[in-house]
């Protein structure tokens, strides 16, 4: 797993590549800890990771949760056909709501997504 | 589903999986194709069991084993293999009919054969992933269930090494499924434990299997998880189900409310989930889950429904003839109607009489769609037979269809079966030389036979093509005059030559096989096509292949044609040969020089019908002429006056007009009379002696 930070005049721009895995999980988290520690709007460009399991999508869910409750913009652009296609079959992109924790849109909702985006 | 109708798929299902078979010997890796033929023998196993051919569910046993096995990839499809196939679906079909007819020993070699592959299997261990459903659970194996199944991990699942991701897509290869994952329990990053697991899941799966094939995708974990299955809706409880509906599908039936109305109310007030969600009682993924949950069960039943009513449309065919019939019989009083309702000039009357004009006419043509077909259904057969003649003659012949779809009625395609494999075996036996003799004279090795069909005006043309030695107008006209067929110094066209082998007891073949060659066969094909009111033509090329061409009528029933007077006789004309009707001054045809016609400056020939029927009178100053066309050949036949479009109830002749050329049957008009029904291309080719203009 790769991952670099850059923030421009108003996004921060947190950009992963490689396998999402659980053996990446703490590095992955402390990336999402740091970039959202950094900036108060904060894009996760997913496009290039090539594996990614649950551990990895429970950690963006995570991570969108905290920035919520921080008041921080969080979102992902691009998913990337890996990361959609295991949201997919994860069951995490079937809902109708955001949840609880970040009302209104779900991270995992494309259409919601895209409306935003 | 009785009997009857398991019958009647059996026969569907054996067909289909012979097309399936034939397709498979040229491409054995297709999934698609394995797929199917494993299904067809799975349903005919399962579903014969169910009815009580316990003789071909046995039978149909090992078949469908080793087809699993080719699925999964551990046995190979070999052309062996497929014979057998072929030869056991034949055994099948005698046995649909009567079980007992088949011994044991006639099926014991086919019985042996896949025993003993599914023996070797066994006995070199390749087990197959798919188990076969035990004969215990045969009844129930076609009947879908669905499960709702509640899976929730243990934090520490990563430890193990094991991704649930796999087991969700294990479900998925039992069936149908909807997965909803519960993310509540993820805490914000500040608290979470990256390696510990937090989703579970609440996953909706519709299929065949038993509920143990679904504990097994979790037999590594089940101790250490939270796993519940539970059996929600079993389908054939949806029989005697009665779906209630709801208040607003009442009102909108009953046309006291519209679908906007209910829609516009519904909006104003909030569904059961949002409120629920606000009230804080439930999280926004349980009402995701319930609703995936109602939506699989609605699409099953939904489904189940839609198969219910296509599997109601199947009706005896005897009934079908009898409403064309009775249609018929309604077309030709509802022409009296209307004819009564001018003679009377009663407005009222009038009006009743345009209604049931106007009703027939939708009726007529509804009756008459469903008696279409696609040709398709007849191409099948000839798949098969080729590929046994040609192993039989130890030819190679490759079968083209095209046009499978082109609809034709019913009794037309299965009159058609008969003439068809006559000439495709002529074609195989006597047209496509063998390999060696192919390859030597520069052609390829494999023989083609193409067949298609497509439709024209209101005929359907079939065409059935070899690229094999074609005929040899020599030969043919040494061995008519050998048969005594035609005088040794008869002048015949090659055209007319090649128009002798329809003749009764002609036959090329130097030596008599079992397939064909005694010189029954081609007369026959043309007497069968003469039945259906079908052209047949035949044209070939020495050497390069012979072409046989049927024109047949869409349907023997009813027609749309023209109707005409000569003096008091009345007679009908096929509207689709009808190109145009132009007027013929006597001063016209005095003036003119021999009997063709100037249409938008080309000369079309004509012919005075009066003339040509011997009948008595005097024609009057100006005629009609209704100009005919015919595979682009026009020609005008002159009448005395042109009545107008008519619905023409096909009658046939008695055997005393058989031999009338120039009528292909008779209709009852709206008065009680009767009308000849012109058989237009027989006409002309009787005047070809007349120049016909392009």
């Amino acid at each position: 797993m790769k991952h670099t930070f850059s923030q421009s005049t108003e996004d921060g721009l947190l950009a992963l590549s490689g396998e999402l895995l659980i053996e990446n999980s703490s590095e992955l988290k402390s990336a999402l800890c740091e970039a959202l520690a950094s900036s108060p709007r904060l894009i996760v460009d997913l496009g290039k990771v090539t594996a990614a399991d649950i551990s990895s999508l429970q950690l963006l869910c995570s991570a969108h949760r905290s920035a919520s409750l921080a008041g921080t913009s969080f979102r992902i652009d691009p998913t990337g056909e890996v990361i959609r296609s295991i949201a997919e079959n994860a069951g995490y992109s079937c809902r109708t709501k955001g949840c609880r924790f970040a009302i209104g849109i779900c991270l995992w909702d494309p259409e919601a997504q895209q409306a935003r985006g | 589903m009785h009997r009857q109708a398991f019958r009647e798929e059996a026969f569907e299902l054996l067909t289909e999986l012979e097309n399936a078979l034939l397709e498979l010997e040229e491409n054995p890796h297709d999934q698609d194709l394995l797929g199917r033929s494993f299904r067809a023998m799975h349903t005919i196993k399962g579903s014969g069991a169910m009815f009580g051919y316990t003789a071909i569910a046995e039978f149909t046993h090992d078949i469908e084993t080793v087809f699993d096995q080719i699925r999964n990839g551990s046995t190979n499809i070999n052309r062996e293999l497929i014979d057998k196939t072929l030869r056991s679906c034949d055994l099948i079909r005698v046995m649909l009919d009567d079980e007992t007819a088949v011994s044991e020993s006639e099926r014991s070699d086919l019985t042996d054969y896949f025993h003993k592959l599914n023996q070797n299997k066994a006995a070199k261990g390749v087990n197959t992933s798919i188990s076969r459903p035990s004969p215990a659970d045969q009844s129930t194996a076609e009947t879908e269930k669905i499960y709702r199944i509640s899976f929730k991990p243990a934090p520490d699942i990563f430890f193990s090494g094991i991704d649930p991701l796999g087991m969700l897509n294990e479900l998925r290869l039992l069936g149908t499924c909807s997965i909803v994952a519960h993310l509540d329990r993820i805490p914000p990053l500040e608290d979470i434990q990256p390696d510990h697991c937090y989703t579970y899941w609440d996953v909706i799966l519709t299929t065949t299997r038993e509920e143990h094939a679904i504990r097994d995708v979790f037999i590594f974990i089940e101790d250490s998880c939270e796993l519940k299955i539970e059996c929600i809706v079993k389908m054939d409880s949806f029989a005697d189900e009665q779906v209630e509906k709801r208040l607003g599908e009442i009102l909108v039936e009953r046309g006291e409310l519209t679908e906007e109305n209910i829609a516009g109310i519904l909006k104003q007030k909030k569904r059961l989930g949002e409120m629920l969600v606000e009230t804080g009682l439930t999280v926004p993924s349980k009402v995701a889950a319930a609703l995936v949950e109602q939506q699989q069960v609605r699409e099953v039943h939904q489904k189940r429904q839609t198969t219910e009513a296509a599997s109601s449309l199947r009706v005896p065919s005897e009934k079908l003839d009898t409403l064309v019939n009775l249609v018929g019989e309604l077309v030709t009083v509802q022409a009296r109607l209307t004819q009564t309702a001018a003679v009377r000039n009663d407005p009222q009357l009038a009006n009743i009489a345009e209604e049931v004009e106007r009703l027939t006419a939708e009726l007529r043509e509804s009756t008459l769609t469903i008696r279409m077909m696609p040709i398709g259904t007849c191409f099948s057969k000839f798949r098969r037979l080729v590929r046994d003649l040609s192993a039989e003659l130890g030819k190679e012949v490759e079968m083209i269809t095209d046009g499978a779809e082109t609809e034709l009625d019913k009794t037309v395609i299965e009159r058609l079966n008969d003439p068809l494999v006559h000439i495709i075996r002529n074609s195989l036996d006597h047209g496509i030389e063998p390999a060696e003799i192919r390859e030597r004279i520069g052609k390829p090795r494999h023989g083609t036979i193409r067949i298609s069909a497509k439709h024209s005006g209101d005929s359907v043309v079939l065409t059935i093509h070899d690229d094999g030695a074609g005929l040899d107008a020599a030969v043919l006209r040494t061995k008519a005059i050998d048969r005594k067929l035609i005088p040794a110094n008869a002048e015949l066209a090659e055209s007319e030559l090649f128009h002798l082998i329809f003749a009764a007891g002609f036959s090329t073949a130097t030596k008599v096989t079992g397939i064909s060659g005694r010189g029954v066969g081609m007369d026959v094909v043309k007497k069968a096509i003469d039945s259906l009111r079908g052209q047949i033509f035949i044209t070939s090329k020495n050497g390069q292949g012979t072409t046989i061409t049927i024109r047949l009528p869409l349907t023997l029933a009813i027609i749309e044609s023209l109707l005409v007077k000569i003096q008091d006789s009345s007679f009908v004309m096929p509207l689709s040969v009808v190109e145009e009707c132009v007027e013929l001054n006597r001063s016209d045809s005095t003036r003119a020089a021999g009997r063709l016609l100037p249409i938008r400056g080309t000369l079309v020939p004509y012919v005075p019908l009066r003339e040509r029927f011997g009948l008595s009178g005097s024609a009057p100053l100006t005629e009609q002429v209704v100009i005919a066309n015919v595979e682009g050949k026009r020609i005008g036949f002159v009448v005395d006056q042109v009545i107008g479009q008519h619905q023409t109830v096909i009658k046939s002749l008695g055997t005393a007009y058989r031999n009338v050329a120039a009528v292909s049957g008779a209709t009852i008009l709206g008065d009680g009379s009767v009308a000849m029904i012109l058989d237009i291309p027989k006409l002309m080719i009787a005047e070809e002696n007349i120049c016909i203009s392009p």
